[in-house]
């Protein structure tokens, strides 16, 4: 009996003319979202291999370690026209230097968008999904018991023998079969974009994120049925559900993910840039004190006119003795010697001082991904912020991978220093002269680019507790709807 | 009897339960975004007189300490939106702040404005609630006006009376405006008692006028979605067929022309990428170092080597020069790059004009002076200010006999002069000035004006329906 009711469900579904308009929307929406966005992802991804080779070649000619610049980039997703998540915001590259800390703040918009057009929506599928499919899946439900009750079919069925329970369960697997037809094609449309008209081959980790997402695509839609049907039942007159439904699809899709953000700003918000810039100018002013001192106590010169001071060449603090030129009255050799004590005596001091801003960045650092999480927790009342954030999670735009890049970024600045140490090479050698007419630096054993591989067991991790906001509310509406519907009353 | 009919109408809104529902919708709206925007002014504002408070004190802190003049990256700060209730953009890129020299390019991408992890999005402003919720809304109400009373008959007995067509459709629009109008008077009333219960100053300077004049904006707005709502609604046969089909309508105004206007703006006005650049850059950078050391074989790059020959600070002023001209060439690289941005940016914007709720968007943006311009003219200041600050440095420069006179910096070259300044008042600061609302207006007007064509051709189109509507009742679905 289920099963008839469901095929039946299903079939009233499909013919009628919203389905229709619906799908072929949907469709024609996710495709044109793919054909632009992978059109958007090549040409990042070919930017950013063409930015490595430039980096390259610069490395086969260079003669001193501060001038080993590696450049570690966030890695283009190949799945980024799903869910662009924080591609568009976040910061993109950072420098792997021996001298500078690799946090956050440390990295820099390399292939950045335009800024400007961030006043327009840069459209992805999930953003597509949260907003048309949840209003389809909507318009599907909304007057299956109100609109049957106005029709009379309800007393009908009932009169026949159905049991409330079975016809429930009827309508939702019908419901479900319908959904599933909507996202099935509507992802078969992308992947068939995707083999067209791209260099992205639908294998691997492209095609178990697919199927992830359609599952997820599917949970989300069968929620937003699930309430759809939930304010049938409430409801005697289909009208009337239907405002209640559109009044839910506001809140849950438009208001809750505009104020989550809004409000953890608001009510936690970060400290100034201004305020860190000043405790790591004070970190600055003191090591620089201590290289006047040094230098007033040591230097055969006497005056602070030899040093030279200032942020440069991958290091936090470059600073020096000026060569013989600039103190032109001084024996050269003279000069060279006392540049040796004075790093000798300030490289520790450097390397201190770097660490406690190292700690202030990362501090900061810590307090953003925590304002991220706390605006997630409060959007997770929002099927559609939970929906957008699992299709992040599984493109890998999302702020848990940006984590695991810097982190990965900083791995590999200890691998760098440890390599460097191993070889000898002077963080500063780059401000001397002493590098001109040398032979490229012997870098054979540089430690490689980490690769960023997609991984399923890390996108399930990362989305299960997601998925199960998607599930128990899902699980609740239904069970809600049970027992409302048991006590309709069906004249 | 036109008035009859308007109250007639008016009144069944008002005890409708979609009404009730509306009125729910827009208060709780409103009153969050009082709340919010109360606290996103205080807040924002006070940031922004701390971040100007520890500026200043960094700059005390240099001049103690820092050896010259020239060495001093001035932060010039972009204060925040007027009004961040009416309207605010949160893009986390934009930039707020830019530190500059008297010499240094300015470079808008690396500005950091706030947690770039916190993909921001929309803020819940009355732009934002009337754009989207009261769009909706307006729907909600003007869905069925015709379809329904088709669907009952009702259509008939109106018919019954002496009335023209014309009339008819007149005082449904009219009554279906005035209940938005009612709607959204009262949704900013409340808003604006919490604003004014928590300190904003929304009495003050040209607040009141701006608000009077969004508060047209929105009824044009609401108007045109009212209006293509009766249109459609005589159009279909069943009211849920015109709520499907304005549904579609709405979120291709609302999502996907601003989405596409973005992209076709991305792919046909093109930027360069930063490795061509980067390249342009180095070039420029190659021919003035050629050219500098050609014309005073002294110099290789930054580097003297011939040293012995050349007294310091001729040689020191040379290097400068060099510098001087490679900071200009940049600095034009940069503002050509920029306007290449703004271009992209403003053709994105014209493209997504063709969606009358962009229309609104942007008027009431241009309206707040917090749109695209409100950046340009933040970029162009800085520019003016850089110029400022490196006239007042050079006259400090002048003055100071033991400085080499020269007054740009390099960022390692700090020791150029070494007499701690004195006089900070003599060093110019950075202010932003507001526009004035007649020129924000002024503004306005011309996407406003594209929203009142667009609201005329579609209450023609809405009337010419009407008059040609078969009003015979339909037994649909019996």
């Amino acid at each position: 009996m289920i099963g008839r009711l469901a095929a039946l469900t299903f079939k009233n579904h499909i013919l009628t003319l919203r389905f229709a308009i619906g799908v072929a929307m949907a469709v024609l929406m996710v495709v044109a979202v793919t054909l632009v966005q992978i059109q958007d992802y090549e040409a990042r991804a070919q930017a950013a291999a063409q930015f490595q080779r430039t980096r390259l070649e610069i490395r086969e000619r260079t003669t001193a370690w501060s001038m080993v610049r590696t450049v570690l980039e966030v890695p283009p997703s190949q799945l980024s026209f799903i869910a662009k998540g924080i591609s568009n915001a976040a910061p993109n590259n950072i420098e792997i230097s021996a001298g500078r800390p690799a946090t956050l703040l440390e990295m820099g918009y390399y292939h950045a968008a335009n800024p400007l057009l961030d006043f327009l929506p840069d459209p992805d599928v999930a953003g597509i999904v949260a907003f048309f499919f949840s209003f389809l899946a909507i318009l599907l439900s909304y007057d299956l018991i109100s609109g049957s009750r106005e029709q009379g079919m309800l007393r009908s069925l009932l009169a026949a023998g159905v049991g409330r329970l079975q016809l429930l369960a009827g309508l939702a697997l019908g419901g479900l079969a319908t959904l599933a037809l909507i996202v099935l094609l509507s992802i078969g449309a992308v992947a068939a974009t995707l083999q067209w008209a791209s260099q992205i081959q639908l294998e691997g980790g492209v095609l178990a994120g697919l199927a992830i997402i359609t599952f997820e695509i599917l949970l989300y839609c069968l929620l937003f049925y699930a309430i759809g049907l939930l304010c049938s039942c409430l409801c005697r007159r289909s009208n009337l559900s239907l405002l209640f439904a559109l009044l839910a699809w506001v809140v849950l899709v438009l208001a809750v993910p505009a104020l989550a953000t809004q409000v953890v700003v608001q009510l936690d918000p970060l400290p100034t840039m201004e305020s860190l810039e000043k405790t790591t100018r004070e970190i600055d002013i003191e090591f620089q004190q201590q290289l006047n001192n040094y230098n007033q106590e040591h230097s055969p010169f006497r005056t602070n006119r030899n040093l030279y001071y200032g942020w440069n060449t991958g290091n936090i603090f470059d600073y020096g003795v000026r060569n013989a030129h600039f103190v032109v009255r001084s024996p050269f050799q003279e000069v060279i010697d006392f540049r040796r004590d004075v790093r000798a005596f300030m490289e520790p001091l450097r390397e201190r001082a770097m660490s406690r801003i190292e700690q202030l960045q990362r501090e900061q650092e810590i307090l953003m991904n925590r304002q991220v999480e706390k605006a997630a927790l409060l959007g997770s009342v929002s099927p559609a912020s939970v929906l957008r954030r699992l299709c992040a999670v599984a493109a890998g735009t999302d702020q848990v991978s940006m984590e695991r890049f810097v982190e990965s970024a900083r791995q590999l600045r200890r691998e760098y220093v440890a390599f460097q140490r191993s070889k000898g090479y002077g963080s500063l050698d780059f401000t001397t002269d002493q590098h001109r007419d040398q032979q490229p630096l012997d870098l054979s054993g540089l430690p490689p680019l980490p690769r960023f591989e997609w991984n399923i067991t890390t996108v399930l991790a990362d989305s299960a507790l997601d998925i199960s906001l998607l599930i128990a509310p899902l699980i609740v509406i239904f069970l809600a709807v049970g027992f409302i519907f048991k006590r309709y009353d069906v004249r | 009897m036109f008035w009859t009919l308007y109250r007639k109408e008016i009144k069944l809104s008002l005890r409708s339960t979609r009404f009730v529902l509306a009125l729910a919708i827009i208060m709780a709206a409103f009153a969050l975004s009082g709340i919010m925007g109360s606290a996103s002014y205080h807040n924002q504002l006070a940031e922004f007189r701390q971040r100007d408070a520890e500026a200043t004190r960094n700059l005390m802190d240099q001049m103690g300490n820092l050896s010259g003049v020239a060495a001093l990256p001035q932060p010039a700060l972009l204060p925040p939106s007027p009004y961040p209730y009416i309207r605010d953009l949160s893009s986390t890129r934009l930039p707020e702040r830019i530190v500059v020299n008297a010499t240094r390019h300015r470079e808008m991408e690396k500005a950091m404005r706030s947690n770039p992890l916190l993909n921001a999005g929309e803020t819940f402003t009355w732009e934002f609630i009337l754009a989207m919720a009261g769009g909706f809304i307006a729907i909600l109400l003007s869905y069925d006006s015709i379809a329904e009373e088709r669907r009952q008959g009702t259509i008939s007995l109106i018919f019954s009376n002496p009335l023209t067509r014309w009339r008819v459709i007149t005082a449904k629009l009219l009554a279906l405006v005035t209940i938005n109008a009612a709607l959204v008077a009262s949704g900013m009333l409340l808003s604006m008692l919490i604003l004014a219960f928590t300190d904003v100053p929304i009495l003050a300077g040209d607040a009141p006028l701006t608000m009077v004049i969004f508060f047209a904006l929105s009824i044009l707005y609401l108007a045109f979605v009212t209006a293509l709502g009766i249109f459609i609604s005589t159009l279909t046969r069943t009211p849920s067929l015109a709520l499907t089909a304005l549904f579609f309508i709405w979120v291709a105004f609302s999502l996907v022309l601003p989405s596409a206007a973005r992209v076709t703006a991305g792919a046909l006005e093109r930027i360069p990428t930063p490795d061509e650049r980067e390249r342009a850059s180095d070039q420029v950078i190659g021919e003035i170092m050629e050219e500098n050391n050609r014309t005073r074989p002294v110099v290789n790059g930054s580097t003297i080597v011939n040293y012995s020959r050349i007294p310091f600070t001729a040689v020191e002023t040379h290097v400068a020069n060099g510098y001087l001209k490679v900071y200009e060439a940049l600095r034009r690289l940069q503002g050509e790059y920029e306007e290449q941005l703004f271009d992209q940016g403003g053709f994105g914007l014209d493209l997504a004009r063709w969606s009358p709720v962009e229309l609104f968007r942007e008027s009431s943006a241009k309206l707040t002076g917090s749109d695209i311009e409100r950046w340009r003219r933040f970029l162009d200041e800085v520019e003016n200010y850089r110029k400022e600050l490196g006239a007042a440095i050079k006259a400090l420069d002048s003055r100071d006999t033991g400085s080499p006179h020269v007054y740009f910096v390099n960022d390692i070259n700090i020791w150029l002069s070494q007499r701690p300044v004195e006089d900070v008042a003599q060093i110019p600061r950075f202010g932003f000035k507001e526009l004035p609302l007649a020129q924000r207006l002024g503004e306005a007007l011309q996407p406003a004006a594209w929203l009142i064509l667009w609201t005329t051709i579609i209450v023609l189109l809405a009337v010419i329906a009407f008059l040609r509507a078969d009003v015979r009742q339909k037994h649909v679905g019996s």
